[in-house]
């Protein structure tokens, strides 16, 4: 297996658009200030000599509204397209200009000025170019590399990223918080959790808002997936889809830690019910087994899985946890003679069959102790 | 011995809390369901100052118990195992075993017929 990386800086446009200033607003605001504050002149002229028989300043108030309008358009103009929001402070700047004359569009101006250091959605597309690639050769591993020392190096390849994001500046690091959004895998998500205490606020920000998105995406998926056993309580496959959904959140690496109990016990309870539903489905055994085991109760999570194997012995990741437990005892027992016992058990067992060759999500570690023991020949 | 109680919507819960040696004793009166197991964790909370290593868990007076009951007594068992203690279910009557069954955890339990069987495997196989 070989990861390249690769980081690209390059924009024909950042020569033009300043990264401080855009100049596309530029124009837009000079004629704004000069209407707003011909206007404001007008009017102020008109009260001095003026009666109360004089006809509306209609010449000053069109000056007035093209201002605030100018103003408004400035702003939604400097942003550029890749900023969503770009509409919201248009129209607030506008307002703005509308309300406070001449004073309100230099503060709209201003407003804009000092926003310019808060995180956009996708500021790579703008102003830079940076991407970050990852290519992963597919299934062409050979036997001998599939040992736990490649697995140990292959998170060692990836793990200097986060070491150089103080190094990088802000659009590459934000480039390289979205490709491990792209990954999503639980290392990656942990990364973002690490670039999240950036000292620069683009980057924590950005990671942070990253981390939120995902987990309303999260949330969203549990609301309609509530409203629907809510509909239909006597469905078993909702309850099963649910618990999958709690567990998935669990692995994600998206769970805060200090939460981490109470999402435990609220994705067990989950869990119970969709197998008091479907007292069938041996693989709820096996999740039931491998929350046992997230929690360091290994023994527990083995003695599980030994019951669902007597139902259902192909399931792979309770087949992992026996192993587990098995390694364990022996190293806790410090007897590399009861390693070896435990090894001839492992694979004398119906159960000892081929292990995959990618790590599937939610193994962990015991894959990798399954790939030692194993290997492809004894598998 | 204290006792917390709460009622409502027909269904009914108590904790009763005592200690026996080094054990907590958590009696658990009606319908071990729903939103009503919030009074059980608040139960095991207040057993906490009591000290106590281990816990018995008297099931004899439950009605009945669903996936929020068992999911609170697997999170009382990982919390006294990582402290080194011990959780015994006792009092189980054929349905909650049938639930204990169908849910895998009869396997990672040590049960008891009564209180004084659970003190007496704690004093024997524990202490």
């Amino acid at each position: 297996m070989s990861r390249t990386v690769a980081v690209e800086i390059e924009s024909p446009r950042r020569h033009v658009l300043s990264p401080f200033f855009n100049l596309l607003g530029l124009p837009f605001f000079i004629l704004a200030v000069l209407c707003s504050f011909y206007s404001a002149y007008l009017l102020l002229m008109q009260a001095e000599v003026g009666s109360t028989t004089d006809p509306f300043p209609f010449w000053a108030f069109f000056l007035h509204n093209l201002a605030a309008f100018m103003t408004g358009l400035g702003v939604f103009l400097a942003l550029g397209r890749d900023e969503e929001s770009r509409l919201g402070w248009g129209l607030f700047t506008s307002v703005f200009g509308f309300l406070a004359g001449p004073v309100g569009v230099l503060g709209a101006i201003l407003t804009y000025l000092m926003a310019r250091g808060q995180p956009r959605q996708m500021p790579l597309t703008e102003v830079v170019k940076a991407e970050m690639f990852v290519t992963v050769a597919e299934e062409e591993e050979p036997d001998d590399l599939q040992s736990l020392n490649l697995r140990v190096s292959e998170q060692a390849q990836v793990e200097p990223f986060v070491d150089m994001l103080p190094l990088a500046d802000i659009p590459t690091a934000i480039a390289i918080v979205n490709r491990l959004r792209e990954r999503g895998e639980r290392a990656d998500i942990e990364m973002i959790r690490e670039v999240a205490t950036d000292p620069r606020p683009e980057v924590y920000q950005y990671a942070l808002s990253i981390i939120d998105k995902m987990e309303k995406q999260f949330a969203g998926e549990v609301y309609s997936l509530a409203q629907e056993i809510k509909e239909q309580p006597g469905d078993a496959q909702l309850k099963i889809e649910m618990a999958k959904l709690h567990i998935e959140y669990m692995q994600s690496g998206l769970l805060d830690e200090s939460l981490a109990d109470y999402y435990w016990e609220l994705t067990l309870s989950y869990l119970f019910e969709a197998m008091l539903a479907h007292p069938a489905n041996a693989e709820l055994g096996s999740d039931f087994a491998q929350l046992l085991s997230m929690q360091g109760l290994v023994p527990e999570a083995a003695q599980v899985a030994k019951q669902v194997l007597k139902k259902e012995p192909s399931l792979m990741q309770a087949q992992l946890l026996v192993l587990q437990d098995l390694f364990e005892q022996s190293v806790s027992e410090a007897r590399l003679e009861t390693l070896n016992t435990a090894r001839k058990t492992a694979l004398e067992n119906a159960w000892a069959v081929r292990v995959p060759n990618k790590r599937k999500p939610g193994m962990g570690p015991t894959y990798d102790l399954a790939r030692f023991w194993f290997g492809d020949e004894d598998a | 011995m204290s006792e917390l109680g709460r009622s409502g919507s027909g269904r009914h819960l108590e904790v009763d809390i005592s200690t026996v040696d080094n054990a907590s004793v958590l009696r658990v009166t009606g319908a071990f369901v729903g939103k009503q197991v919030a009074l059980f964790r608040r139960a095991c909370f207040q057993a906490q100052a009591d000290e106590a290593k281990h816990r018995i868990i008297d099931l004899s007076e439950v009605e009945e118990i669903d996936g929020y009951g068992m999911a609170a007594l697997v999170g009382l068992l990982a919390r006294r195992r990582r402290e080194g203690g011990e959780v015994v279910l006792c009092g189980l009557n054929p349905d909650l075993r049938s639930v204990l069954e169908a849910t895998n955890c009869d396997s990672i339990y040590r049960m008891a017929v009564s209180t004084s069987g659970a003190l007496e495997y704690l004093k024997d196989g524990k202490e």
